[in-house]
C-alpha cells in the first residue's frame, strides 16, 4: 500500500489511528503491528512470509548471539549465518534476475534459466533494519525479548516500504514507552502533509516532463537538459516526500524517526551531497561496512580507495540490480574519492568564486548521475548525455521542449525553490518579527497545506499518473 | 486558575484533516461492504477483496465531482495544457488526445475485403470519414503535442481510395479550420454537436445517391430547415469535462433537433429489450435528457438512441426512401442514425465495439439480411487502429455461399395466430428444437392484422436464449413495407450451446406494445439450412 493511495488515507490511516488511540497502552505494539502486517499484504499477501521469515531469522538469530556472548567465535558465526539468510533472501528476490539474465547473457548456450521473481517491496529497507538489529546486539544492545516488538521494529509500516532505514538504537525505548501528545500529533500531521504534497504536486507532475523528455524517440539538446533537471527534482521529492510521510507518520505514533534528508541539492560538494541526500543508508553504509573496514582512518592511501570503492559498489547495488545502478554507485565512489584525494573542495572554500564554480559542478555530477540512474540501460544513458552536451547532433531546441516548458514550467520554478532552504528562512524572518508575525506566517503554511492536500487527493480521486521510485528498492 | 494555552495553527489545521478522513471514510464505507460481505462469504479471495476496494475507491468516491472540479481548477491556474488525458485547445475547447500513430491497415484491409463482397452483391459500401476535434489546419493544438489523429485517418482512407472503396471525408467541410472546429463540435466533449451531424445529413446523402445510379434518393427531410431546434443552456458536461470539471473547460449548450415533419418509427434495441415506437421523439430520443441537468451522472449526447448499442434496428413506413440501409458505427453515428431513421425504410446499426460472438460477424449480418446500402463511419480519435472495427470480412462469402447452395430442412410450416391480449409482451413460441450452431431461415408471406393495426410500429421475431433470458437475436419488420414486398425472410445463426436452449419467438407487434393486438403471420415457415 502506498502512502499516496485512497485506500491508505481514507481507510488504513483513519482505521489504525482511531484504532490505536482507543486501545490501552499495552495493546497498541500489537495493534500497530497487525496493522503494519495489513498495511504489507495489501501489496502482495504472500510476501508477508517473506517478511515475517526475516523477522522469526534475526529475533533467533539475536537471540542466539547475545546468549553466546560478544565477540565469541561461536556469536561471529551465528552473526554471519544471520547475515547470510538476510542477503540470501534479498539475493533471491533482488538479484538473482539480473544475476541470471547477465550470465544466460554471456553463456547462452550454458543453458541456464533465467528466473523472474517478483521483488517484494521495500525488501532491501526491512533487510537492511533487521541486519542493523542483529549486527547491533552482536555489538552490545540488547536483544528484544518479545518478538512482535521486534516484528514492529522492522515491519513498522510508516517506514516500512521505503525507509528511513531506522536503526534499532534509535527506536529501542520508544517501542516500550512513547508518550503522543496533541502538540507532537499535529506537528507529525504537518509534517505527512508537507511530503505528501510534495510527493503528489511536485514528484508526480514533474515525473511526467522527466518521461516526455526519457522516452521520447527524438530529444533536443534543451528538452535533455529539461528532462534531466525534473528528474533530480521528481526524484528528490518524491523520496524526500515519502520520508516526511514516514517521519511524521511516526511521529504521530509517537515515533521519532532521524531526518532522512537536508537540502542536497544545496550540496557545496559531492560527498556534502551524500552527507544530506538518503542520510539513513549513508550512515547505514558508514556504520556497518565503511568503518568496520577502517573508513578513512587508515594508513594507505590504496586501502582508502579500496574501502571507499566497496561502499560505493554496495551503494550502487543496493539501489538495483541493473547495470546502470552499478555504474552510479562506481561514478559516485570515483568522485568522492577523487575529492578525498585531492582535498579539492577544501582549497576551494575560501575563494568564492572557485566554491561557486564547485558547487554547480557538484549540481552538474548529481544530475548527470541521475541521468544514469533513470535511464533504461547503459546505451541509453550514454546516448542521453551525448544529446545533452550536444554531440549527438539534435537541435538545440524544439517545440517538445517549448511545450513542456510551458507545462510545468510553474511546477519547475516551485521545485526549484522547494528544494532550498528559501521557505525556511523566509519562515524565521518573518517570525523574527514578533509573535503575531510568526503565528501569522504559520497559519497561511498550515491552511496552504491543508488547501494543496486537498489538491493532492483531487489527483488520486482522477487516479492521476502517481509513480513511486523508491517503491522498487 | 489556570489560563487554558491557545491552539496552535498546526493543531487546528490537524483537527480539520482529521475531520475530513473521517467523515470521508465514513461516506465511503458504502464501497468496502460489498468487497467484505463477498470476502467474508468466501466468494472472493484476499487479492481480490484488494482490487475491488481501490477500484470503488478511485471509480465512485464520495464528493468525487468537487473533486473533479478542485482538480481542474488548479490545471487551470498552473497553465497546464493537459489535464487528466484532456488536451485544452487553443480556443478553450477540450480535445482526446491522440499521441501515437495507430496501425489503421488491419481495419482498412478487412473494410476493402468486406466492401468488395459486398460490391459482388451488387451492394453499395461507403466509408464515411467523421470530422476530428483538431483541426486540419493545425491551429488549435498546443505545440508541442504529438496528435496523430488527424494522420491516422488520412492513412486510412488512401488504402481505402487505392483499393477502390468509395470514401467521403468529413473533416474538409466541418473541420479544416479552427472556426469550423469551434461551430460543429461540443467544447467539452469529443464528438460533433446535433447541428453538425444534421448539417453533414444531407452531405452524406448526396454522396450515397451518386453510388445509387438508378436511384434517386429524396433528401428532401434531410433540409436543415426541415428541423426544429431545441436550445438547452449550459446543459451538458461532455465527457472530457467530466474529467478536468467545469473550472477548467465550463460547460456545453445542448441543441437537439426534432423533425418539423410528420413521422411514425420503430426502434428496436434487442440486446437491451429496448423497444419503442411513435413519433421521432417517442422513438428515437431518451427526453430524460433534456428534462434535468445532471453535469457529472449524466451523458446527455445520449439524446439521441440512449447510447451506444450493438444493433439497432428503425423501422419506418412512411419513409420517403423505400430501402434497407446498415450503419456501421461508433459514437459519433447516434445523432445521424435517428436522422437517417426519419429517411429509411429500414436502418440497421451496428456497432462492431459492443457486438457478441452470438450474433455474428458483421458480414454475416450483411449477408444475411440483405441491405440495399452499407455506410461505414467512424471518427479518427482512437478507433480507427482498434481491432474491434475490423469484426467483418471473411464469413460473408460463407454465407452467401450457404445460401446458394445449401440443402434446407422445414422445420416449420403455417399461420400463426396471436389472439388479442393486454400483455404487453404477447407472442408465439415457434415448437421447434432450434439446433446450436445451425443457419435458419423464418419466412413470412404476409401479415394480416384483425385489431390494432395502426397502432403497431411493426412486428418482431426474436430469437430467445432460455439459459440468459435474454434475446440473442432478431429483426423488426415493418408490416407495411413487408406486405408490400412479398413478405419478409429473416436469417440468422444459432449460437453455440445446448439444444433446446434457444428458442424462436413470435411476437404480436413491438415488444413492449403488444396489447390490443390481434394479427396472423400467415405461410410462415422456419427451414434449417444444411
Amino acid at each position: 500500500m502506498l502512502f499516496t493511495s485512497m485506500e491508505f488515507l481514507f481507510l488504513f490511516f483513519v482505521i489504525t489511528l482511531g484504532v490505536y488511540f482507543l486501545l490501552p497502552n499495552l495493546l497498541r505494539n500489537y495493534w500497530l503491528f497487525l496493522a503494519s502486517l495489513l498495511f504489507y499484504a495489501w501489496g502482495e499477501p504472500r510476501f508477508v512470509l517473506v517478511m515475517l521469515l526475516s523477522i522469526v531469522v534475526n529475533y533467533l538469530g539475536a537471540l542466539l548471539v547475545e546468549a553466546l556472548g560478544r565477540g565469541t567465535a561461536a556469536s561471529k558465526c551465528l552473526l554471519a549465518l544471520t547475515l547470510c539468510a538476510d542477503l540470501s533472501v534479498l539475493f533471491r528476490y533482488k538479484y538473482m534476475n539480473f544475476v541470471t539474465g547477465t550470465l544466460a547473457g554471456l553463456f547462452p548456450n550454458a543453458g541456464i534459466q533465467v528466473t523472474e521473481f517478483v521483488l517484494p517491496i521495500g525488501i532491501s529497507f526491512f533487510t537492511f533494519q533487521a541486519m542493523s538489529y542483529v549486527i547491533d546486539v552482536y555489538r552490545g544492545t540488547r536483544a528484544q525479548k518479545n518478538i512482535c516488538f521486534l516484528g514492529l521494529y522492522i515491519a513498522l509500516f510508516p517506514q516500512l516500504i521505503a525507509g528511513p532505514i531506522v536503526r534499532y538504537t534509535t527506536i529501542e525505548e520508544q517501542i516500550t514507552s512513547r508518550t503522543v501528545t496533541w502538540e507532537g500529533f499535529s506537528q507529525g500531521m504537518l509534517r505527512f502533509l508537507y511530503g505528501f504534497n510534495k510527493k503528489m504536486l511536485l514528484a508526480n507532475i514533474l515525473s511526467q516532463a522527466a518521461d516526455a523528455a526519457f522516452g521520447a524517440a527524438s530529444l533536443s539538446v534543451a528538452m535533455s537538459w529539461l528532462g534531466a533537471v525534473c528528474y533530480s527534482l521528481q526524484i528528490f521529492f518524491d523520496f524526500s516526500g515519502y520520508s516526511e510521510m514516514a517521519i511524521g507518520l511516526g511521529r504521530m505514533f509517537g515515533f521519532q524517526f532521524l531526518e532522512n534528508f537536508d537540502y542536497p541539492y544545496i550540496s557545496k560538494t559531492v560527498t556534502e551531497f551524500w552527507r544530506r541526500w538518503h542520510i539513513s543508508l549513508g550512515t547505514w553504509f558508514r556504520d556497518y561496512i565503511y568503518f568496520p573496514l577502517g573508513g578513512s582512518r587508515v594508513k594507505s592511501r590504496l586501502r582508502l580507495v579500496f574501502n571507499l570503492s566497496v561502499v560505493w559498489l554496495a551503494t550502487g547495488v543496493w539501489h538495483g540490480a541493473n547495470w546502470t545502478f552499478i555504474l552510479w554507485g562506481v561514478l559516485y565512489g570515483v568522485v568522492i574519492t577523487a575529492e578525498k584525494l585531492t582535498g579539492l573542495p577544501r582549497r576551494v572554500e575560501g575563494h568564492k568564486v572557485c566554491a561557486g564554480l564547485y558547487q554547480a559542478l557538484t549540481l552538474l555530477v548529481v544530475m548527470l548521475g541521475w541521468v544514469v540512474f533513470r535511464s533504461a540501460d547503459l546505451p541509453s544513458a550514454l546516448a542521453y548525455l551525448r544529446t545533452m552536451f550536444g554531440l549527438a547532433g539534435a537541435p538545440a531546441a524544439d517545440a517538445l521542449f517549448r511545450f513542456n516548458l510551458r507545462e510545468y514550467g510553474v511546477f519547475l520554478a516551485m521545485g526549484l525553490l522547494c528544494s532550498t532552504p528559501v521557505w525556511a528562512v523566509l519562515r524565521d524572518r518573518l517570525s523574527a518579527r514578533g509573535r503575531a508575525a510568526a503565528r501569522a506566517c504559520e497559519a497561511a503554511a498550515c491552511a496552504a497545506q491543508f488547501a494543496l492536500f486537498l489538491v493532492g487527493v483531487s489527483a488520486l480521486v482522477m487516479n492521476a499518473h502517481n509513480p513511486f521510485i523508491y517503491f522498487n528498492f | 486558575m489556570k489560563a487554558k494555552k491557545a491552539w496552535s495553527c498546526a493543531q487546528v489545521m490537524t483537527l480539520c484533516v482529521l475531520l475530513f478522513l473521517l467523515a470521508f471514510l465514513v461516506l465511503n464505507l458504502r464501497l468496502i461492504r460489498g468487497p467484505l460481505a463477498r470476502l467474508v462469504k468466501r466468494e472472493s479471495d484476499f487479492p481480490q477483496f484488494i482490487t475491488e476496494v481501490q477500484t470503488a475507491y478511485t471509480s465512485q468516491p464520495a464528493w468525487k465531482e468537487q473533486f473533479v472540479n478542485l482538480n481542474g481548477l488548479f490545471s487551470r491556474l498552473t497553465g497546464r495544457r493537459v489535464c487528466n488525458d484532456a488536451i485544452l485547445l487553443n480556443n478553450g475547447m477540450l480535445c482526446s488526445p491522440s499521441p501515437e500513430e495507430q496501425y489503421v491497415y488491419w481495419v482498412a484491409d478487412n473494410v476493402v475485403h468486406f466492401a468488395g463482397a459486398l460490391a459482388e452483391e451488387g451492394v453499395p459500401f461507403l466509408y464515411v470519414q467523421a470530422p476530428c476535434k483538431a483541426d486540419l489546419e493545425g491551429q488549435l493544438l498546443p505545440e508541442g503535442v504529438d496528435f496523430y489523429a488527424n494522420a491516422d485517418a488520412d492513412n486510412l482512407l488512401n488504402y481505402l481510395t487505392v483499393n477502390g472503396v468509395f470514401t467521403m471525408d468529413l473533416r474538409p467541410g466541418f473541420s479544416a479550420t479552427a472556426e469550423q472546429v469551434e461551430r460543429n463540435f461540443f467544447r467539452t466533449d469529443h464528438h460533433w454537436t446535433f447541428e453538425a451531424a444534421l448539417r453533414a445529413l444531407p452531405v452524406i446523402l448526396g454522396r450515397m445517391d451518386e453510388l445509387l445510379p438508378d436511384r434517386t434518393l429524396d433528401t428532401a427531410n434531410a433540409a436543415f430547415d426541415q428541423w426544429e431546434a431545441h436550445t438547452l443552456e449550459d446543459w451538458f458536461l461532455g465527457s472530457l469535462g467530466k474529467r478536468t470539471g467545469v473550472c477548467y473547460g465550463g460547460v456545453d449548450d445542448m441543441t437537439y433537433y426534432t423533425p418539423k415533419f410528420e413521422t411514425h418509427i420503430s426502434q428496436a434495441v434487442l440486446n437491451h429489450q429496448m423497444f419503442s415506437a411513435g413519433d421521432f421523439v417517442q422513438a428515437d430520443m431518451r427526453m430524460e435528457y433534456a428534462q434535468r441537468r445532471d453535469y457529472f451522472n449524466d451523458s446527455p449526447y445520449c439524446i439521441y438512441v440512449g447510447g451506444d448499442y450493438p444493433l439497432v434496428q428503425y423501422r419506418n413506413a412512411g419513409a420517403p426512401n423505400k430501402l434497407r440501409l446498415l450503419l456501421i458505427k461508433d459514437s459519433f453515428s447516434l445523432p445521424l442514425q435517428c436522422y437517417l431513421s426519419t429517411l429509411f425504410t429500414e436502418v440497421d446499426v451496428i456497432d462492431p465495439r459492443y457486438t457478441t460472438a452470438g450474433m455474428g460477424s458483421v458480414a454475416q449480418y450483411a449477408a444475411l439480411n440483405q441491405p440495399d446500402f452499407v455506410v461505414m463511419m467512424l471518427n479518427p480519435v482512437g478507433g480507427l487502429g482498434s481491432e474491434e472495427y475490423a469484426a467483418f470480412g471473411t464469413q460473408m462469402e460463407r454465407a452467401r455461399e450457404s445460401a446458394l447452395t445449401g440443402a434446407r430442412t422445414v422445420i416449420f410450416q403455417g399461420d400463426v395466430e396471436l389472439p388479442m391480449s393486454e400483455n404487453a409482451y404477447a407472442y408465439f413460441a415457434v415448437d421447434a428444437a432450434l439446433e446450436p450452431g445451425g443457419r435458419y431461415t423464418f419466412h413470412c408471406g404476409r401479415i394480416t392484422f384483425l385489431e390494432g393495426g395502426a397502432a403497431s410500429g411493426g412486428v418482431m421475431a426474436a430469437l430467445f436464449d432460455k439459459d440468459t433470458e435474454a434475446f440473442v437475436n432478431g429483426r423488426i419488420f415493418d408490416v407495411d413495407f413487408c406486405n408490400g414486398s412479398g413478405g419478409f425472410t429473416w436469417r440468422f445463426d444459432v449460437p453455440e450451446g445446448e439444444a433446446g436452449q434457444f428458442q424462436l419467438l413470435l411476437y404480436a407487434g413491438m415488444p413492449g406494445h403488444t396489447q390490443g393486438i390481434e394479427l396472423t403471420y400467415r405461410s410462415a415457415s422456419l427451414t434449417l439450412e444444411e
